[in-house]
């Protein structure tokens, strides 16, 4: 399996933005680490963008104006035809409702609960993306 | 004349009579075929049954004489009862110094014979005779003086048989009229509106209560048809109906909202009730209605508090979300970046910062924990119960592979035993042994190796038991059921860290699936912590909603 080249963070939260990519970075990622503090910035990205590079991006579930849910749904035409584009759900709740959600759609590849740390960065560059099923 | 002196027990002779109730009774069959037969047997024209009372003679029944009664002083009778047991005979009573002045002797009817045979009752007392009368003088065979006492007991028969049969209609008559007061009582009192209606809609009879909702006296119903007391409209568009039905044989009942003139607008519960006669014809209706105005009120107060719990739980539910979001999201970015500091190079050369830095990490990951615990404790409350086959040996084989780090770390040994199959929720399981297992392994003496067993035992009623045995500092006498209250901790922070929700976690997950958990410990050397399942659950207690 091809590694990612390009991370993109959509989170309204700052802090955590600033940690996922520190903690991205100290996983050993060099590449383009790309943030967005709301999904509609990131739709424009991905509007703008030819979506080539091998790309994984985190999305918070919980942003006001469109959640992440929401923010998925309008991208899924966008990534459709883009098998190098894998998006993951972030949560801070481990809701189990939350969970169900995003395993019915299946533009998402996988449910991350926050936050993610270095040696979740690791295997995900190995190439292993955390199924639905091992995460609490 | 001699007149006959009071018989010695007179008062109580008297009483006795009139108990009998015979004296001034119409003539009666029975008794004129006793005077019938005396004077054919005696073959006198005269019979006579006389009664003595205090001041006369008086005859219930009499053959030859027109006179009912006589005045005691001249009777006969009146000294044939001084002798009970005596049929008395006057041969010639011209030759009797008793009689020989008595006017019915020197008059009419001219007494010359007499004989009477005492009427005596089981106490002895003689009421009077069975007597006959000649004006000839003449005497009496001794069969016939025998023939006259057999005829005075006869009438004695007679009017103790009388004496019962009164007794027993009063009696009857006595408990037909408590029955029918008590039956006037609960129709008239009633909280129910009551009427019978015939068969040409007009009202026989109504209680109280139903004057009183329509305000109306009884003469303004009773007589009157239902169009007159409610009116043509309601009637023929709503009781007609109903009403019809009913009087071809049907129960009829609905609700309905009646604006009575006594009451105003209640609502009703009416019943019409066909009455049916012995050959089948419907004789009429009884219509029962029953308000249930109170009923309403209290339904609708009931509603409202229902109403507002829900709104409460929604206000909790809410509550619990923006705790478990908004609470969350800042303790996190505290902890990752506290821990992100620890690392600092700069202040590791500090002589102070990595001892206060210490304290900020250890004190977010502790607010962490706590949040964690109170919103899974929070939301066990919502929590649907999921009923299933569970194997408890890979719940614990789970639970022992999510604490394997702490395990390793402890250096702990754990033993799990084989486990039965049972029914619960199998993550509401997981979670509660996770707490226990935990429990176990943290509150462990430092200088001690945690050593842990899980057990089961199935009861002969079908109950599983659980147990979760440590060698750990045990639990003081008295404390052992505090300890699964909400937010109790035993011991200090530093020494064992936690938030002191995990074992009320353990109680609720138990509740919801209708069991028990307990605790029996030795401190110093150990607990054993033991879950109690019912063997078979039907309906689990707690939300059931999805």
């Amino acid at each position: 399996m091809s590694t990612f080249e390009r991370f993109v963070l959509i989170d309204d939260n700052e802090p955590d933005n600033v940690f996922h990519e520190i903690m991205i970075r100290r996983a050993g990622f060099t590449g383009e680490v790309l943030v967005f503090y709301s999904g509609e910035e990131a739709l424009d990205f991905f509007r703008r963008d030819d979506l080539s590079i091998p790309t994984c991006v985190f999305v918070d579930i919980n942003m006001p104006m469109m959640s992440g849910f929401e923010m998925a749904e309008a991208a899924a035409p966008l990534i459709a035809e883009k098998p190098s584009v894998v998006l993951m759900m972030l949560t801070s709740s481990g809701s189990p409702a939350d969970r169900a959600r995003a395993q019915s759609m299946n533009m998402i590849k996988g449910y991350v609960t926050k936050p993610v740390t270095a040696s979740a960065v690791r295997e995900l560059l190995d190439g292993q993306i955390p199924a639905f099923s091992r995460l609490r | 004349m001699q007149v006959a002196p009071p018989t010695p027990n007179e008062a109580e002779r008297l009483e006795r009579l009139r108990r009998f109730g015979v004296l001034d009774t119409l003539p009666q069959e029975a008794f004129d075929h006793i005077t019938a037969l005396a004077s054919a047997i005696c073959d006198t024209p005269i019979a006579l049954i006389s009664l003595v009372d205090q001041d006369r003679q008086w005859f219930k029944s009499r053959v030859g004489l027109d006179a009912t009664q006589t005045s005691r002083e001249v009777a006969f009778c009146a000294h044939a009862i001084h002798e009970p047991g005596q049929v008395m005979v006057v041969e010639d009573a011209t030759k009797d110094p008793r009689f020989q002045d008595n006017p019915l002797v020197t008059g009419q009817p001219d007494i010359r014979f007499y004989a009477g045979a005492p009427i005596v009752t089981g106490e002895g007392h003689a009421l009077g005779t069975v007597c006959v009368i000649d004006p000839r003088s003449r005497s009496l065979s001794d069969a016939q003086q025998m023939a006259l006492r057999s005829l005075a007991r006869l009438v004695l028969t007679l009017m103790t048989h009388e004496e019962e049969q009164r007794a027993l209609m009063a009696e009857r008559e006595r408990a037909a009229a408590r029955a029918s007061e008590i039956q006037t009582a609960l129709t008239a009192a009633g909280l129910d509106l009551l009427s019978f209606v015939d068969t040409h809609y007009v009202y026989r009879y109504v209680n109280r209560c139903f004057t009183d909702y329509w305000a109306r006296p009884e003469a303004d119903i009773v007589g009157h048809t239902i169009a007159h007391v409610m009116g043509q409209t309601v009637f023929s568009t709503l009781v007609k109906p109903c009403f019809d039905r009913t009087l071809a044989g049907e129960e009829v009942a609905l609700e309905a909202t009646i604006d009575f003139p006594g009451k105003g607008l209640r609502p009703v519960e009416v019943s019409y009730l066909p009455v049916v006669a012995g050959d089948g014809t419907v004789q009429g209706v009884v219509v029962r209605s029953h308000d249930i105005h109170a009923l309403r009120q209290r339904e609708a107060r009931l509603q409202t508090m229902v109403d507002e719990l829900e709104h409460k739980t929604l206000e909790q539910q809410r509550f619990i979300h923006i705790v478990s979001h908004d609470l969350r999201e800042p303790i996190n970015t505290i902890c990752n970046f506290a821990g992100l500091l620890t690392e600092d190079a700069h202040l590791q050369a500090s002589p102070t910062a990595p001892r206060y830095l210490d304290y900020v990490v250890s004190g977010g990951q502790r607010t962490k924990v706590l949040l964690e615990d109170l919103i899974s404790f929070l939301q066990l409350e919502q929590h649907a119960v999921a009923l299933d086959e569970v194997n408890l040996n890979r719940i614990a084989h789970d639970v022992r592979d999510d604490l394997q780090s702490a395990l390793i770390q402890a250096g702990a040994s754990l033993h799990i035993h084989p486990l039965p199959t049972v029914q619960g929720d199998a993550s509401l399981l997981r979670i509660l042994l996770q707490n226990l297992l935990t429990n176990a392994i943290k509150f462990c003496p430092r200088d001690r190796k945690p050593t842990v067993n899980i057990d089961a035992r199935q009861a002969e009623d079908g109950r599983t038991h659980l147990r979760v045995t440590d060698n750990g500092i045990g639990i003081p006498p008295g404390q052992t059921e505090r300890i699964f209250d909400i937010f109790t901790r035993l011991h200090n922070k530093r020494d064992f860290p936690g938030s002191g929700l995990g074992l009320s976690i353990c109680r609720r997950i138990a509740d919801l699936h209708a069991g028990r958990i307990h605790v029996r410990s030795q401190p110093g050397q150990g607990s054993c912590f033991e879950l109690e399942l019912p063997g078979t659950l039907q309906r689990p207690r707690g939300n059931t909603a999805p």
